[in-house]
């Protein structure tokens, strides 16, 4: 196996208050990798450097084995690192199909000269940018709302359609963040099984932010765990459930449930 | 009459323009008077000054505005919303005094005369009802341009950019270049309507680019609907004909003109175009979506 990403000593500060420090760890090629902790341990902020949101104030974060510490969103997204959000963010004026084909867009060239005169190139790559965001939308077994707006799908329904989004854009390493959150329990164990399915079927790299036990401990095959900013554990889902610090800091609290 | 349906055609190329950069991209701009007063000035002044055809204003006038579009665009982008709409008021109001100032370019308050009317060989278009037809010509092909470029992996940037710009980003689309885009695509489109306003009338002068147009142009567009290149089409027709109906009302033309306008806002917001397809969903409705929780 082969390191997709790599933190090396990455500390995020907000003025004073330093929210991720000195973070070492590595996601392997082709695992699900779960990064979990109390409230307020950095994990968010974590993915938000991985994507590019944020910064890191120190440290440097590799991907593919390229040093992207600097690289902006947008640019890390065309390497392939894809996200979800937390709280929903789909385009809502836009179609389902359409929201899913902004993805396509930085795997596509037309410029605005070849769009005016509608160039046989331009037409080849709107077809073929229609055809693989149906395909995304079927991975997630959405392909029959294309045509809906965002707004009108039940909570879990539009969570799917932003998966299906971040996997349009053709990534290496897939970033969800809290995917559970919000979720029924049919609706948590329909996602599980997706992952999984994206994992098994399409070899897919997926680091995954997760408050709901259930999820990590099931769904994962390595656990970062994060506590004020700094790992505490790394390790399989039974190895992590056994280091005395997680427990003291996470599970030995209170019920691990509850959390 | 005739000349009413010339403004039609000027106010909708630049009615579009504005679709671009507020309707497709949500940048509320008010510079839109502007640029169709440099595309004006670019066209009059080739053809009375420089002695160039009358065609070639029409070709360099939108590319003069799209270089000030990008002028304006890319040092404003880090602004957010209306402090962005602030820039493009002083951007309009500096422009605009520039035009009454540079006595020496523009002829000051004077304006400029005797702008040719285009010769296209067998006929000189010098009434606006020969006009009428170059207009309709080029209202086709600022409308193809312009749903060209909403149906395509450009357009769909702009729209992700409006809905949510965090969230483009982070799908890989590049919001610099394609908010510059926009603003360059807004001007020219409005730099193509000065320079065909500038031919129409054969007089410019610069209290005809003031911001109440800006105003007017923003209006036509809520009216027909944002959403839409055939909401803007529709608002330019309504709003331009509107106040020559109610002209037989004298002062209370304005008024009424005022009430219209709140009206459609407030009990429209979609404009026509989306009143439209209120009316449509409720003639037929669809399907729920399977599982969709009421609320």
């Amino acid at each position: 196996m082969s390191a997709v990403l790599e933190l090396k000593g990455v500390s995020k500060h907000f003025g004073g208050l330093v929210a991720v420090s000195e973070l070492d760890f590595a996601v392997q090629k082709g695992e699900i990798h779960g990064l979990i902790g109390p409230n307020g341990s950095g994990k968010s902020t974590t993915l938000n450097l991985v994507s590019g949101l944020y910064m890191a104030t120190k440290g440097q974060i590799l991907f593919l084995g390229k040093d992207v510490t600097h690289v902006q969103s947008s640019d890390r997204t065309a390497l392939g690192i894809a996200r979800t959000f937390q709280n929903i963010r789909l385009f809502h004026k836009m179609s389902v199909l359409e929201n899913v084909m902004v993805s396509r867009y930085c795997r596509t060239k037309s410029g605005l000269l070849s769009v005016f005169l509608r160039l046989p190139r331009e037409r080849r790559e709107e077809r073929q940018a229609r055809a693989d965001a149906m395909q995304a939308l079927a991975m997630v077994g959405m392909e029959d709302f294309a045509d809906a707006l965002p707004g009108d799908l039940p909570y879990g329904k539009q969570r799917l359609v932003e998966i299906a989004r971040a996997m349009a854009t053709g990534p290496s390493m897939l970033l969800l963040d809290e995917p559970a959150a919000g979720m029924n329990p049919t609706e948590k164990r329909d996602l599980l099984n997706l992952v999984r399915r994206l994992n098994a079927d399409h070899g897919q790299t997926v680091l995954l932010v997760e408050h709901d036990m259930d999820v990590v401990m099931n769904g994962c095959q390595r656990i970062t765990v994060l506590n004020f900013g700094a790992r505490i554990a790394d390790g399989t889902a039974g190895e992590v459930r056994r280091s005395p610090a997680v427990v003291e800091a996470y599970l030995g609290k209170e019920e691990a449930t509850v959390a | 009459m005739q000349q009413i349906l010339n403004m039609i055609l000027i106010n909708g190329i630049m009615t579009l323009g504005l679709y671009v950069i507020f309707g497709l991209t949500g940048i509320f701009s008010v510079a839109q008077a502007a640029f169709w007063g440099i595309g004006a000035y670019t066209a009059a002044l080739l053809s009375t000054r420089l002695g160039f055809p009358w065609w070639a204003g029409f070709v360099i006038a939108p590319l003069v505005a799209a270089f000030f579009g990008v002028l304006l665009g890319a040092p404003t982008l880090r602004l957010k919303s209306h402090y962005l709409t602030m820039a493009t008021i002083g951007f309009a109001e500096v422009l605009n005094q520039v035009e009454i100032n540079w006595g020496g370019l523009t002829n000051g308050s004077n304006g400029i005369r005797n702008i040719p009317a285009p010769d296209l060989g067998f006929i000189v278009l010098d009434t606006p009802r020969k006009y009428y037809y170059l207009g309709l010509v080029l209202l086709a092909l600022v409308v193809v341009l312009t749903s060209r470029l909403r149906n395509s992996r450009l357009g769909r940037g702009l729209e992700a950019i409006r809905d949510d710009g965090l969230a483009a980003d982070a799908m890989g689309v590049k919001l610099t270049y394609l908010k510059i885009l926009a603003f360059a695509v807004s001007a020219a489109f409005a730099g193509l309507a000065g320079a065909m306003y500038a031919h129409l009338v054969g007089y410019i002068s610069p209290d005809v680019f003031s911001l109440e147009v800006a105003v007017q142009i923003l209006a036509m567009l809520l009216i027909g609907g944002r959403s839409s290149v055939t909401g803007a089409v529709l608002g330019a027709a309504v709003v331009t004909i509107l106040p020559e109906l109610l002209r037989g009302l004298q002062t209370w033309w304005a008024i009424i003109y005022g009430i219209v306008v709140l009206a459609i806002l407030a009990f429209a917001p979609g404009g026509f175009v989306g009143l439209y397809k209120r009316l449509l969903k409720r003639l037929r409705p669809s399907r729920p979506v399977e599982g969709s929780v009421a609320e």
